[in-house]
């Protein structure tokens, strides 16, 4: 077999259907805000007790 | 030990989630405490171009911070890039990975072995190297001993953390400590775009400005999940008495074959020349700076200096080059050619042994180079739109949006497996394709 380049939709690729696409992003997108919010807190929380302690 | 596996292994999902998320909160108190006696503003000011970079989100900061775990998983991941190129030379490498989960396994030890010593050199590096120039006050035998003990034992900490989280089962723990650090960068990053865009503008303005950055980042993580997510189904068919039970099968390809490894390196080889130029100011002058400064990712794409574009050029080569690299490495078309004859199977219309066998190959690189393709051109868009709006590197512009997306859908699809293996429901998700796990960093 020859290798040649191949167009993308000749690949039959499967995507998830809309509904399942947006479901995951929404997860992602809630999982990447709450998860970040919540390990800033603990950088800011931590930094001011060691600054309490510096000064 | 293999008790605390094993308890590990049986917890109940959400339990294994709680435990992830206090182990991520204890990672960043040691990125936030500092080092008493090192100077971290002399820092900042060395990194310099290197602290907006996305190799810098990948740390979480900590580099700027000279924190306990100044050196992040840094070396972990040098060791990684190391020992994967050690393959074509060193053979019994190579066996190991091909040598089912013990040789995995013992391919995971060495890689954390070079990390330690990597680990070592590093934090001798920087604290003999940049100690003297004002990184540590006092400078004195005591102080750079100790500053060394402390920042590789910080790196060694975070390897063992990692493998510590690998044990969850619910993805890779030095995945997870990537989302970490890039995660935790995501509310300072919207208080940046706020202050940008928002803070100081008419009502209008405000609501399609506010609107317009939502969009971009809804429409970046709904393109990376659609990606991610996406799979070359290659049709099996069985033969003789198996056919009646089971007439025909899929083998799943996902098109992010090689997930998220080739960017991860790509990131860390770019980021190279820029962690030289702190040890080496000479290399910031001339043609060395100019180079320098066009592989970083922030100074890609700006109209101002169209040859520094030329960096992303490097980093699609690179990414290229790291796909070609993995998957020659990671798969192995005449052994999966070999089990679907042993099983009785065929791909449809091809024979058995070779035909199969090349057939599988190609369909393995060409679904693996259109993935990388893909995914480059994501990332370079995001890119392109944070440097032309003036936004500069984000937490989440780039390269580390996929890490961040790839991880959190690894992790929801161990979370569903294991949920459905608790109610007992369905099998396990976590089973790859190849029989194996697909392989993190």
């Amino acid at each position: 077999m020859k290798n040649r380049i191949v167009k993308f939709s000749d690949l039959g690729i499967t995507f998830k259907t809309k509904n399942e696409l947006i479901k995951l992003s929404l997860i992602v997108a809630a999982g990447i805000l709450g998860i970040g919010i919540m390990l800033y807190s603990m950088d800011t929380f931590v930094s001011a007790v060691v600054n309490l302690f510096i000064s | 030990m293999t008790e605390v596996k094993r308890k590990m292994k049986t917890m109940t999902v959400w339990k294994r989630v709680l435990w992830i998320l206090l182990v991520m909160l204890l990672i960043r108190i040691g990125t936030v405490v500092p080092i008493p006696f090192v100077n971290k503003e002399y820092m900042k000011s060395v990194l310099g171009s290197l602290g907006g970079s996305i190799w810098s989100a990948l740390l979480g900061g900590s580099m700027s911070q000279m924190s306990l775990f100044a050196l992040s998983i840094s070396p972990y991941i040098t060791a990684s890039i190391v020992i994967q190129m050690m393959t074509v030379v060193i053979p019994a490498l190579e066996e190991m990975q091909r040598d089912g989960k013990v040789g995995q396994d013992r391919y995971k030890k060495v890689i954390t072995i070079t990390g330690i010593v990597f680990s070592l050199f590093q934090a001798v590096l920087m604290a003999w190297g940049l100690g003297s120039r004002g990184l540590i006050d006092p400078y004195n035998i005591y102080t750079v001993i100790l500053a060394t003990i402390i920042w590789t034992l910080g790196a060694v900490i975070l390897i063992a953390v990692g493998e510590f989280l690998d044990n969850f089962q619910l993805g890779s723990g030095i995945s997870m400590i990537l989302f970490c650090n890039i995660v935790s960068s995501v509310p300072s990053d919207i208080a940046k775009l706020y202050e940008m865009f928002i803070q100081n503008n008419t009502v209008a303005y405000k609501v399609l400005y506010g609107a317009v950055i939502i969009l971009i980042f809804a429409a970046a993580i709904y393109l990376a999940t659609a990606l991610m997510t996406a799979v070359k189904n290659v049709p099996v068919k069985m033969s003789g008495k198996i056919a009646g039970s089971c007439p025909s099968q899929d083998i799943p390809i996902p098109l992010a074959t090689c997930g998220v490894m080739p960017y991860i390196f790509a990131v860390s080889v770019l980021a190279i020349p820029s962690i030289l130029t702190t040890f080496i100011p000479a290399l910031n002058d001339g043609v060395l700076g100019k180079i320098t400064a066009s592989l970083l990712s922030s100074n890609w794409f700006l109209i101002n200096h169209p040859v520094r574009s030329l960096g992303a050029v490097v980093f699609i080569v690179l990414t290229y080059f790291f796909t070609l690299f993995y998957i020659n490495f990671s798969f192995n078309p005449k052994e999966m050619a070999e089990n679907l004859r042993r099983q009785g199977a065929f791909i449809a219309g091809v024979r058995p042994g070779e035909p199969t066998e090349k057939r599988l190959s190609n369909i393995i690189h060409h679904v693996a180079l259109w993935g990388n393709g893909l995914m480059i051109a994501l990332v370079l868009v995001i890119t392109a739109i944070c440097n032309i709006s003036g936004v500069g590197t984000l937490s989440l512009s780039g390269t580390s949006l996929i890490i961040a997306v790839s991880v959190l859908n690894d992790f929801c699809t161990h979370v569903t497996g294991e949920m459905k293996t608790e109610s007992g429901s369905g099998r396990r998700a976590t089973r790859s394709v190849f029989g194996k796990e697909r392989k993190a960093v």
